[in-house]
């Protein structure tokens, strides 16, 4: 399957899908006004990958910021990989920054899908 | 105190995060708090401010933590909307705060400007403070809308 590629700016995310390489991955910031051309094309990817995915996937966070208008995105986001068969979250948040543990902690209630918290 | 002015004419950059980052030392909860809160505001007065009118969005400093304040026009059907909105966030408690957060996020009512006033709950949840704001008539179309927060630094 094709990889995914989206390079950061200032408010978007860097967002790495690549099945091949094993590595599935947004990190940044997530702070754009408007968030959906970020989003969809991940939706899309991702319901692709759920079809054949590997036999397991591991999906990292590693965001900085995020903003409520991505929040909506993230959970969609989310519950598209709570499709795929034996994936788990790993949700990276910042030494010190509780807000963003929490954040995860939020979504992880949402949705059915194993997480692991880490700090960087 | 120190007062920090943010330009609401230029897309959030580097500079943005770069200033917040300065005025809040290297308090990583400040920081980002700050940081979350100023990029709400901000872009609540994008969305819902007359954008040919005065607006300001600017962040003081103090002993005790940040005060942040907002100020853009409105249009005077858009008043009441976020009247009773402030009014009841400011009606929760911290619990129930996040419960009703959680709730929206998940049915994902969002209104067409996307957010469906999250951005508020989240501001009122990180701050664990009431939402100021008044609401001023300029003429039969527009209000002058101020807002102002405070964030405590945490002891």
């Amino acid at each position: 399957m094709k990889p995914l590629f989206i390079a950061a700016t200032s408010t978007t995310p860097t967002i790495t899908l690549d099945s091949a390489e094993n590595l599935f991955e947004l990190s940044g910031r997530s702070v754009a006004d408007s968030v959906s051309e970020i989003y969809i094309p991940v939706l899309q990817w991702l319901n692709h990958y759920a079809k054949a995915p590997l036999p397991s996937t591991l999906f990292i966070f590693k965001l900085e910021y995020f903003n409520t208008a991505s929040s909506k995105a993230l959970l969609d986001l989310l519950s598209a990989l709570s499709l795929i068969k034996n994936v788990k979250v790993l949700w990276y948040y910042q030494e010190g920054d509780e807000d963003m543990r929490e954040a995860g902690e939020e979504f992880f209630e949402l949705v059915n899908i194993p997480f692991e918290f880490k700090t960087y | 105190m120190t007062t920090r002015s943010v330009d609401l004419t230029c897309d959030i950059t580097e500079g943005f995060f770069e200033s917040i980052r300065q005025l809040t030392d290297k308090n990583i909860v400040m920081q980002k708090r700050v940081t979350e809160i100023t990029i709400e505001l901000l872009q609540n007065i994008k969305k819902h401010g007359i954008s040919t009118s005065r607006k300001s969005l600017t962040i003081e400093k103090h002993e005790a933590g940040y005060s942040i304040k907002t100020c853009n026009q409105l249009h005077a059907n858009e008043v009441d909307k976020f009247k009773n909105k402030i009014i009841h966030i400011n009606s929760l408690d911290y619990p129930q705060l996040k419960k009703e957060y959680l709730r929206i996020l998940q049915k994902g009512h969002f209104s067409e400007r996307s957010g469906a006033g999250l951005g508020l709950y989240r501001i009122a949840i990180r701050t664990r403070s009431l939402l100021h704001a008044s609401f001023t008539r300029i003429n039969q179309d527009f209000f002058n809308f101020n807002l102002h927060v405070n964030l405590a630094i945490p002891v």
